[in-house]
């Protein structure tokens, strides 16, 4: 086909079909790896949660776990990429619409913000210190100080 | 021109706030002050909008120019004492129109407790000045991220009570159960308005003189929400009730503003039945007033000085002290569901107006306000909302066409009876912390203009137009 033949004669892509083959191979993984994680405390024993109880969680309706602890939400700075597609892969939401729940809470002076961290880092670090955080992230940021839990998607869901 | 000041707690420290500071220096220092900093929120915004109308003023001058008078900038604080125990509290400056000037002022601040009892159930109380709970936008109605357009519905939210009406101080019960992830939140408040003393004009569409103060009242408030909180529906009730008075002083100014010989005579009937006459005294009395017509206070006066010289008229006027209640009860029900891609809102409200235990029988008086709007947004692109709203407001619903308002008081347009508002609006969320808005109000009626908006006299067109640009800034 034309692809070696084209890579080949370019000076800048020199042993570029090996290249390209690494690339689509990133490529594919990069796909993959943007999924997003949910995390949360190691400590915490749930391990599943439906999209209803995300909802719920993220809107802070829920506010407290299963055993009583109370549930601190954790958020990327909603100005970046990764929130976006939190709101809209999995709670369906874009995220002014989530930020006029949180703003009504706020501004209301009858619940508080999320707390919003700046680094995935930053963010880790903090959940591993708060024993009930929740959060999210890129799957390929998350290390094994958080834990991940399963989100229950229903097959129609989406 | 009367520039209405936004009550401040300098000026006036109510009971519940006295309460809440009380409270405060009771509890034990240690219970907060280390988390202190760690649990410790501030947030604020700002907003700029231009307004631009034909026909009549709305907030400045506004009619065929561009008014910049309407500006809200606010800063919110929540601390959260223990796991129990939080403080919250919001500064507002405010610039709307002759409404507002801008005076930052605490419009309100609560110490809040919270505990939660088995499973879902979470109740408490609040303690302090703290919002009135009705409807979908009263408790944040002035945060432009919280609303849908730059102007709420006026028929729910005019700005005719809002001084009066946003918060309140007293107590506060609460609670919501969550069950199988909906929810039911409800709560019963036993407060003392901060009534504003210059809004009896907006509250009787007249400018009718006099003092405004309020009495200890009560609202409920009951909310359900359903299928993970994307539908909800609530129903609020408020008995707001104050009492109003009138010097001699007030009721010549009014009369001699608003003086119509039905007003006059209905007065001077009245006080002939106070006065202490014979019953041919009587009569010559109600007959002079009758073949009179007279059409100020002064022309009656003279006219009765000549006939009865012993009596000391002026002295009487003089003594005139009128008081009574001006009660305002509203129910509101609400209605929101929100779809992934569209949202839908409609409110009805339905407000009793008395006024009652007044010597002159001709103030007491019962009528009813009605107003709904229905609300659709679309999110139409990830930073894009259009909106279309339709909102009716009828000042008294017996009387839909201004007829009655107007025998009364002759100088009354017909059309400050009512309002019918058609708006279209599109919001940009540019950042999360940036929006811009713009909107189309279609009016007809004049029922929601402040008094204030159009000072020489009541607003004269009915049929009338207004664009509302806004810029917004959070953090």
């Amino acid at each position: 086909m034309s692809f070696p033949r084209l890579y080949g004669r370019h000076p800048f892509l020199r042993c570029s079909r090996k290249a390209a083959a690494w690339g689509l191979l990133a490529l594919i993984l990069a796909a993959n790896v943007s999924a997003l994680d949910v995390v949360v405390n190691p400590s915490n024993p749930v391990t599943h949660l439906s999209r209803k109880e995300l909802l719920a969680i993220f809107t802070m309706r829920q506010r407290n776990w299963p055993d009583g602890t109370p549930i601190v939400v954790l958020v990327q700075n909603p100005k970046y990429e990764t929130h976006a597609k939190f709101c809209k892969d999995l709670l369906n939401l874009f995220p002014h619409q989530l930020q006029t729940i949180w703003d009504r809470l706020v501004y209301s002076g009858s619940g508080r913000a999320p707390v919003e961290l700046k680094t995935t880092q930053a963010l880790l670090e903090k959940l591993v210190a708060t024993p009930g955080g929740i959060s999210y992230m890129e799957s390929s940021e998350s290390d094994a100080k958080a834990k991940t839990v399963v989100v229950d998607i229903p097959a129609a869901g989406r | 021109v009367m520039q209405k000041q936004r009550p401040s707690l300098s000026i006036s420290l109510q009971p519940g706030v006295n309460l809440l500071f009380g409270v405060l220096c009771l509890a034990p220092p240690s219970a907060y002050t280390l988390e202190l900093a760690s649990n410790w929120q501030l947030n604020g915004f700002i907003a700029q909008s231009g307004l631009y109308s034909e026909g009549n003023n709305y907030f400045g001058d506004s009619k065929d120019s561009l008014s910049s008078e309407f500006f809200e900038a606010g800063l919110v604080t929540n601390a959260q004492l223990s796991d129990n125990w939080s403080l919250a509290a919001q500064v507002l400056s405010r610039r709307a129109g002759d409404n507002d000037d801008g005076t930052p002022g605490l419009d309100y601040a609560y110490l809040r407790y919270r505990t939660t009892i088995g499973t879902g159930l979470e109740t408490g109380f609040r303690l302090g000045r703290f919002q009135l709970e009705q409807g979908l936008y009263n408790a944040t109605r002035d945060v432009p991220f919280t609303r849908p357009s730059v102007l709420l519905p006026q028929s729910l939210y005019g700005e005719n009570i809002r001084n009066s009406r946003f918060a309140h101080d007293g107590i506060q019960w609460y609670g919501e159960q969550l069950f199988n992830l909906n929810r039911v939140r409800w709560s019963v408040d036993y407060y003392k308005p901060i009534s504003d003393g210059d809004e009896t004009s907006d509250i009787f569409v007249v400018p009718v003189p006099g003092d405004i103060d309020g009495e200890w009242s009560w609202s409920a408030n009951v909310v359900y929400e359903w299928n993970d909180g994307r539908g909800s529906i609530g129903l609020g009730y408020d008995n707001w009730r104050n009492s109003y008075s009138l010097d001699s002083t007030d009721v010549i100014d009014f009369l001699d503003n608003f003086g119509s010989s039905a007003i006059v005579s209905a007065l001077a009937t009245s006080a002939v039945d106070r006065l202490t006459l014979t019953d041919t005294e009587r009569q010559i009395a109600l007959g002079l007033i009758e073949n009179l017509n007279p059409q100020t206070l002064q022309q009656l006066l003279d006219a009765a000085t000549v006939l009865f010289p012993t009596i000391d008229l002026n002295g009487y006027i003089n003594s005139f002290n009128i008081a009574g209640d001006a009660d305002i009860s509203s129910t509101v029900l609400s209605l929101e569901y929100n779809w992934p891609r569209v949202s839908v809102a409609a409110e009805y409200m339905w407000r009793d107006m008395e006024t009652s235990n007044f010597d002159f029988e001709l103030i007491n008086e019962r009528f009813h306000q009605q107003g709904y709007y229905v609300q659709t947004v679309w999110h139409v692109a990830e930073r894009w909302d259009l909106m279309l709203r339709y909102d009716d407001f009828i000042y008294d619903a017996d009387d839909r066409h201004g007829e009655q308002i107007n025998r009364l008081v002759p100088g009354v347009p017909l059309h400050r009876a009512y309002a019918q508002d058609t708006t279209l609006g599109i919001t940009w969320h540019i950042a999360s912390d940036w929006m811009a808005r713009m909107e189309w109000h279609n009016v007809e009626g004049t029922a929601w203009i402040p008094a204030s908006s159009n000072t020489e006299d009541f607003p004269k067109q009915e049929y009338w137009n207004l664009v509302a640009v806004q810029l917004a800034y959070r953090f």
